[in-house]
């Protein structure tokens, strides 16, 4: 029988703060997501790879929005097996944009990696539920 | 009559319209102004995508422009393929107020030929009421790079807001005598056009078509 895997992290608590934080500093102050990734963070939004906390700050930048309300319909987490201090979040949910009379479906991946007391994001996949 | 594209239960010859153009531009103001078209939209989520049906009376008869906009994906990056596919004909809209605008035409021209090649597109310059316009009437080069038709149109005053629907609906229909019979009930302008100043940009427009057309293809279109 295999051993279970260490749980260093409760990835369950993780998610839910990680989630709580990321949507509130995306919404009220976006500048704030930086401090949550390095320069080996990979994003791929909306189909386009962005390489670094720089290049991904430049792309939070260029959205066509400056007002954003995330609400969250549903969240799961998982334990990574191999790699016992980090995790994976899988978001989806309604995101309203300023000047926008409907909100949007949306899709987000994170895999989050812990550095000392935190966590940063290694890895982030973005998607609108749409086409 | 008998026209391409396809045909409503009740008869009407109709076309899929597709418009795009950076986020801000004007496009869903550009479109709401036209009042059935306002009470008949649909929106549909899977796609994120508003459609109204817009009608106008030609002397052909009246015809259709089922107009796609979007739900605001456009300012998170490009649009999706199934944005585009089976489009008719397009309009590329940009904003004389702001230059990025006019620079990503090329972009969102290159996107709607990848899907629909060979259909016909205006581009419209919105926003003219503007006094503060920075990109000038003789900057605007990019439709004769492409061959493309360009309005220089004001949404919130209704200036020329028929004008990119009867350039599409000729060429669809291949009659570049048809005319609309019946003006469409429009929003009540929000703002007047000076038709001095406009009567001064169509002449600047004109001069410049008299011209060569600058060597490249992006920024120094822009400079003075």
């Amino acid at each position: 029988m295999a051993a279970a895997a260490p749980q260093s992290v409760n990835f369950e608590e993780v998610s839910k703060a990680f989630t709580q934080h990321f949507y509130m500093t995306f919404d009220t102050n976006r500048e704030g997501l930086a401090s949550l990734y390095t320069d080996q963070s990979l994003m791929t939004y909306e189909g386009t790879q962005i390489m670094g906390q720089a290049a991904i700050m430049n792309k939070y930048r260029s959205l066509g929005f400056n007002q954003a309300k995330h609400n969250i319909k549903t969240q799961d987490a998982h334990p990574n097996p191999l790699q016992p201090n980090a995790v994976i979040v899988f978001v989806t949910g309604d995101l309203q944009i300023e000047g926008q009379e409907y909100p949007m479906k949306f899709a987000e991946v994170f895999h989050l990696v812990q550095t000392g007391a935190s966590f940063i994001i290694a890895n982030h996949i973005f998607r609108l539920n749409i086409g | 009559m008998a026209l391409p594209g396809q045909v409503t239960p009740d008869g009407v010859p109709s076309f899929k319209l597709i418009v795009v153009g950076d986020g801000g531009t004007g496009k869903t103001t550009f479109l709401k102004r036209h009042v059935s078209g306002e009470f008949e939209k649909k929106y549909e989520p899977t796609v994120g995508v508003e459609v109204r049906p817009l009608d106008f009376h030609t002397n052909k008869g009246k015809l259709r422009f089922y107009c796609w906009d979007t739900a605001g994906q456009e300012r998170f990056g490009g649009l999706r393929d199934g944005y585009y596919i089976h489009g008719h004909c397009a309009i590329i809209m940009f904003d004389v107020t702001s230059r990025s605008t006019y620079k990503n035409v090329n972009v969102w021209h290159r996107d709607l030929c990848r899907v629909c090649e060979n259909i016909p597109i205006v581009l419209c310059g919105n926003k003219v009421d503007v006094k503060s316009r920075v990109v000038k009437a003789k900057h605007v080069v990019f439709h004769r790079k492409k061959n493309l038709q360009y309005y220089e149109i004001s949404a919130k005053s209704n200036y020329n807001f028929e004008k990119p629907f009867l350039y599409l609906a000729r060429k669809l229909v291949g009659d570049p005598n048809l005319h609309f019979v019946e003006a469409p009930a429009l929003q009540p302008p929000e703002v007047q056009v000076d038709m001095a100043q406009q009567k001064q940009y169509e002449a600047e427009l004109a001069q410049a078509a008299a011209m060569p057309l600058p060597d490249g293809d992006g920024d120094e279109d822009l400079l003075d």
